[in-house]
């Protein structure tokens, strides 16, 4: 366990021993190789690591999107490796929000539809302040009825960004959310993650290859070869960029 | 729902890719409709029509028959009208006389022949309160000298009120003078619906149409204070055996009865098409949803990450497909009606049938059009709409994912529904009637492949086209009725196609590489066009697999004719010995009789050596021991043989001369008789006779029905018709040439245009000619199918290149040109069209010659390929597929580099 795990209800999502391996013997890829991590709620958190550390892998099984060969994931207090697959949908549907890197949105959707669009699957209602706020806060409100191919990269990410939020998910899995976009807009997508865990009491787990990107969360946890090497709490664009050197040696 | 919006908007997004898609159930659906309404309108019209011919009395007494066609029904004696009238309540009674046949000739000789209906000669009505036939001009004809014709006719061919006319009648050419002419059961306008009408006072034309003997029926007019029921029961009592009596409207609703059967028939011909049309739009239907699933891979896995369970993206497919179904229904029902229109405009423009016009819109046709539109697309999109179930999340995360389905395994079901599809198959032999052995035999091979693919995938993909090939075997080896090994080969038909459209994307990279070789000198692009038909060979056999269908049928009905054709020319050449032949046009099942004065001229002529007359009766009698009516041929059996061979291979022609038969041996053994034996028949009067088998012949060629009965036998009954000859066979004497025996027998034929001698050759050349028309005919509605068909590999393309814009993009990148490009589509395009024009020869050739096969030997013996047909067909399809890769070859190649490399 590492310095970063609280009192059981204060976790949102967490793993023990995850292990994933692709091929066998000679050809034997170790993806993950028995991880222990605990993300907190309400905190910003990110997963660093350079290509290849399985930091992808990581959060993909976290969510429920991919399965693991040994090990445990848990959402809350549910053990993601004990539910079907019908059941891991309805879990992804209602407590799980997704912020892609690209290909976010269904095209033939606009931006309001796809930002209910994981409520409409669950065949609830949305509840129309909170998206009302959410599209305040990040500034959406006049696109709402435009198409994505109508929207710049950074408009579209608002979107996914407030799908994410508006079903009020227990966890937010952003994977390289920023990677596609200029430094200005990526700044902001940012930003709004932050305002997010702060003023609307989410919990975000980021993933990323970026220090500056990595800078914006509370905590950093650092991934090499499949295993955790390393953390940082209210991490700085350098102190990040320091610590990947040192994994790097 | 929660993705109905989504369907919705999926559908809608491209309206052109929406209404190519739903184009070819639209045509389906459409014709279907047209089919419906147009034969309901047929039916409205003569429903109408046949209320005012049989218009103005109350009960009609005729004979009985107990089979066979009424036009050869004994004549009324002519004394039972005074008998009639002697009856309480009976205010008139008017004996009708009906003759087909009566043609007047024009002025200028030749004969005034109806197109759009045949020529009828009947007596002039006086005797009842209400007359059928009105004067237009002049005066009704009172005496054997006198005729009367219809206004339209008069109009039509010139026949003036005073003068005088040849009449064609059975007892020979009569001049006699127009007294006038009339209206058909309508004092306004005449509603003979295109028939030409002659009339003659009621003895004259009891005389000369009917030879004297009596009339066809009697008509009463009952006095309105009495009841019918009464007056039919007294009638009943006073009439000798043999006669019947009938209300009018039992009379009109059969006649009604009959007209239905007829169009039902003609309405199963049409539909066939139409199915088969729907059949090759459901194709169309799959592999567009397969391939717009396959675009859509990362946007499903984005809807399944972010919560969409595998049922909602089922439905929502689903839904797609139902707003496409319910769009073509609902615009071909709409198209199905002015194309009712066309055809009826079209029979009108050939002078057939009647001129009217009305588009009735029956709540069974739109019910039938809802259930083959919808349900028809439906089905097609539930396979890939159950596929797309297995698409992972992690599609949206990862650009190589897969959509391999394969159908887990599951041991019990699969036994269960392995022996399901047997059970249907043995149901299917149980039941013997082909129409339940059709679908039985297709659920057979669907159930087969559902059950044995939860054993193994191999196997299930297996299982149709062994299915297919079981039934064809067992469709040319058993020993079944015709109808129920057509029922077989069909089955077995539809099972090899869906067989090999399961299977052929094994090949289709091997097949499609072999068949582009001769283009390897374009290069890089031919290349590249192989290679990529080769790549997603499931989306070139499905594209491929519609045009298949298409051309195997085209081939299937090609080798059909073409053996028809070869087993008519080997029969002539054969088996007619005779030079030359006369014989009246067709009018159905029996051709137009003509007079026997006709032949005995012929005979008398110096250039002919001997004649004989044949006579045909299509229900002329009914063997007393299995109640089975025969069609039956007469002659002079002592000369058959000079004129055709038949095959006699026992004959004792003492015999001949006393009720005498010869029999082909398949009925000789059906009925357990030999040369010297008797056999017990019914003719149309209730007759019986012992006929005498004085001869066992072996070829079904000539004499089709294998009973033909010696002229005596008819001579001898004053009450059997024909009194007319329909074929003449003639010898002509040694040293005389064609050209003179033709002028001589024409002198003879001159005034009756309907009557035509041929020479052997000619004959054969008629006969050849109504086989291609009927060919052509049926090409025609098939070849609609295969454009449909082409339209489908042309929407695979488009969707082809559009999957592979970067690739296109990184081609032109590196130094392609926009012609190389365009190059890659067409010969793609060709190559899919080889593909599947190939294997659609292929298969159409081996159930051509299946059904040749199985189609009884009297009908078809011979078997023949039309190879030039069939190559020229490829070209067609390697032309067509070139045709339909033109838009998406433009396309590609216009391509902004740029734009195509950076597009997702």
């Amino acid at each position: 366990m590492n310095s970063l795990t609280n009192s059981l209800d204060l976790v949102a999502a967490r793993s023990s021993g995850a292990t994933k391996i692709y091929g066998s013997g000679e050809t034997e890829v170790r993806a993950l190789d028995g991880i222990d991590v605990a993300f907190p709620k309400g905190r910003f958190s990110a997963i660093m690591g350079p290509s290849g550390s399985g930091k992808s892998t990581l959060m993909h099984c976290m969510a429920g999107l991919d399965d693991l060969t040994t090990g445990k994931v848990f959402i809350g207090d549910t053990d993601l490796t004990e539910l079907n697959e019908r059941e891991l949908t309805l879990l992804r549907r209602s407590q799980i929000g997704f912020i892609f890197q690209a290909y976010n949105l269904v095209p033939t959707l606009n931006a309001i539809e796809n930002i209910t669009l994981p409520l409409d699957l669950a065949g609830l209602k949305a509840d129309e302040e909170w998206v009302d706020e959410i599209v305040e806060v990040v500034n959406l409100k006049d696109r709402l009825t435009h198409k994505p191919n109508e929207l710049s990269g950074g408009q579209q990410q608002r979107v996914a960004v407030s799908r994410a939020l508006a079903s009020k998910p227990e966890i937010i899995f952003a994977d390289e959310p920023t990677g596609n976009l200029d430094s200005k807009t990526g700044t902001e997508i940012l930003e709004f993650m932050q305002l997010a865990t702060k003023e609307l009491e989410q919990t975000i787990v980021m993933v990323t290859h970026d220090p500056v990107a990595a800078s914006f969360s509370d905590q950093v946890i650092f991934l090499a070869d499949g295993q955790v090497v390393g953390d940082l709490e209210d991490p700085t664009a350098d102190g990040v960029l320091d610590q990947m050197r040192s994994i790097g040696n | 729902m929660a993705l109905f919006k989504l369907a919705r908007k999926n559908a809608y997004a491209k309206p052109g890719r929406f209404l190519l898609t739903s184009l070819a159930v639209l045509i389906g659906v459409a014709l279907t409709t047209a089919v419906f309404v147009f034969t309901d309108s047929l039916r409205e019209t003569f429903g109408g029509l046949s209320d005012d011919i049989e218009s103005g009395y109350d009960l009609a007494v005729r004979s009985e028959i107990p089979f066979g066609n009424r036009l050869n029904a004994a004549p009324i004696d002519l004394g039972l009208p005074e008998e009639l009238s002697k009856i309480e309540g009976v205010v008139a009674v008017q004996p009708r006389v009906i003759e087909f046949g009566i043609v007047a000739n024009k002025a200028d000789g030749s004969a005034a022949l109806a197109s759009r209906g045949p020529n009828i000669g009947i007596n002039w009505e006086d005797s009842s309160p209400t007359p059928r036939l009105f004067i237009a001009e002049g005066r009704p004809p009172v005496s054997i000298t006198e005729f009367a014709v219809d206004i339209d006719t008069a109009n039509d061919d010139n026949f003036v009120v005073g003068q005088k006319y040849d009449l064609q009648t059975p007892q020979g050419l009569r001049n006699l003078v127009l007294t006038g002419t009339f209206t058909f059961a309508n004092p306004e306008e005449n509603a003979s619906i295109g028939s030409k009408l002659i009339a003659m006072d009621t003895r004259s034309a009891v005389e000369l149409f009917n030879s004297g003997v009596g009339y066809d029926d009697i008509t009463l007019t009952i006095e309105s204070s009495y009841a019918e029921a009464t007056i039919v029961k007294n009638v009943e009592d006073m009439l000798p055996s043999g006669l019947e009596v009938l209300t009018r409207s039992d009379l009109v609703s059969e006649q009604a009865d009959t007209f239905n059967e007829f169009i039902n028939i003609f309405r199963t011909i049409l539909l066939v098409f139409a199915f088969i049309i729907l059949f090759v739009a459901a194709f169309i239907i799959y592999n567009v949803f397969s391939i717009i699933i396959g675009q859509r891979i990362q946007e499903i896995g984005l809807l399944r990450a972010l919560g969409a369970t595998g049922k909602q993206i089922t439905n929502s497919i689903v839904t797609e497909a139902l707003f496409v179904g319910i769009f073509a229904t609902v615009t071909g029902i709409a198209l199905g009606l002015p194309i009712a229109f066309g055809l009826q405009e079209l029979l009108a423009a050939l002078n057939f049938g009647p001129d009217e016009n009305s588009l009735p819109l029956r709540p069974t046709t739109v019910i039938v059009g809802a259930i083959l539109g919808i349900g028809l697309t439906l089905t097609a999109a539930v396979w890939p709409a159950l596929r797309a179930r297995s698409i992972s999340p992690m599609a949206a995360l990862r650009s190589d994912s897969a959509t391999a389905y394969t159908i887990p395994k599951n041991f019990l079901a699969g036994s269960m529904l392995t022996i399901l599809g047997l059970l249907a198959i043995v149901l299917g032999f149980i039941i013997d009637e082909w129409l339940f052995m059709l679908p039985l035999g297709v659920l057979a091979g669907i159930f087969l492949f559902l059950g044995l693919s939860r054993f193994s995938n191999i196997i299930g993909k297996l299982s149709f086209l062994s299915l297919g090939m079981a039934l064809l075997i067992t469709a040319l080896t058993a020993d079944l009725s015709t109808s129920m090994l057509m029922a077989l080969l069909g089955a077995a038909a539809l099972n090899s196609f869906l067989g090999i459209n399961l299977l052929s994307p094994l090949f289709a990279g091997r097949v499609t590489y072999f068949l582009g070789l001769p283009t390897a000198k374009l290069g890089v692009p031919s290349k590249m066009a192989r290679r990529n038909a080769g790549r997603s060979p499931e989306r070139t056999a499905t594209a491929a697999s519609a045009l298949m269908i298409g051309l195997a049928l085209v081939a299937t009905v090609s080798v059909i004719s073409e053996s028809l054709k070869a087993t008519v020319s080997e029969i002539l050449e054969e088996d007619v010995i005779s030079d030359w032949w006369v014989q009246g046009e067709s009018l159905g099942p029996e051709p137009l009789g003509f007079s026997p004065t006709i032949t005995a001229e012929i005979a008398a002529l110096p250039e002919v050596k001997e004649v004989l007359a044949m006579q045909l009766s299509d229900e002329g009698l009914r063997t007393v021991v299995d109640q089975k009516v025969k069609r039956v041929y007469s002659a002079d059996l002592t000369s058959i043989s000079k004129y055709f061979n038949i095959g006699l291979s026992d004959k004792d022609e003492s015999l001949i001369g006393n009720n005498a038969i010869y029999l082909h041996e398949d009925e000789a053994e059906k009925y357990g008789v030999v040369v010297g034996s008797t056999l017990e028949v019914e003719f149309v009067d209730q007759s019986q006779r012992a006929l005498n088998v004085a001869g066992i012949f072996t070829s079904k060629s000539i004499i089709d029905s294998g009973w033909l009965l010696d002229s005596s036998v008819y001579a001898s009954n004053e009450n059997l018709v024909p009194k007319s000859d329909d074929f003449v066979g003639v010898l002509v004497r040694d040293g005389v040439n064609e050209q003179s025996a033709r002028e001589a027998i024409n002198a003879v034929l001159e005034g009756y245009e309907q009557i035509e001698a041929k020479t052997k050759a000619e004959f054969e050349d008629e006969a050849q000619d109504q086989i291609d028309q009927t060919l052509t005919v049926v090409s025609v509605l098939l070849f609609i199918s295969v454009i449909l068909a082409v339209l489908g590999v042309a929407i695979t393309l488009a969707l082809s290149v559009f999957e592979r814009t970067r690739e296109i993009g990184l081609t032109r990148a590196v130094g392609a040109t926009r012609k190389q490009i365009k190059r890659t589509v067409r010969v793609e395009g060709i190559l899919v069209a080889l593909f599947g024009g190939v294997l659609g020869v292929a298969l159409g050739l081996i159930f051509g010659m299946a059904c040749v096969q199985i189609i009884p030997d009297d009908f078809v013996s011979e078997l023949a390929i039309p190879w030039g047909n069939i190559f020229r067909n490829l070209l067609i399809a390697g032309v067509a597929g070139s045709l339909a890769a033109y838009f998406p070859a433009r396309r590609a190649a216009k391509l902004n580099v740029l734009d195509a490399i950076n597009h997702e």
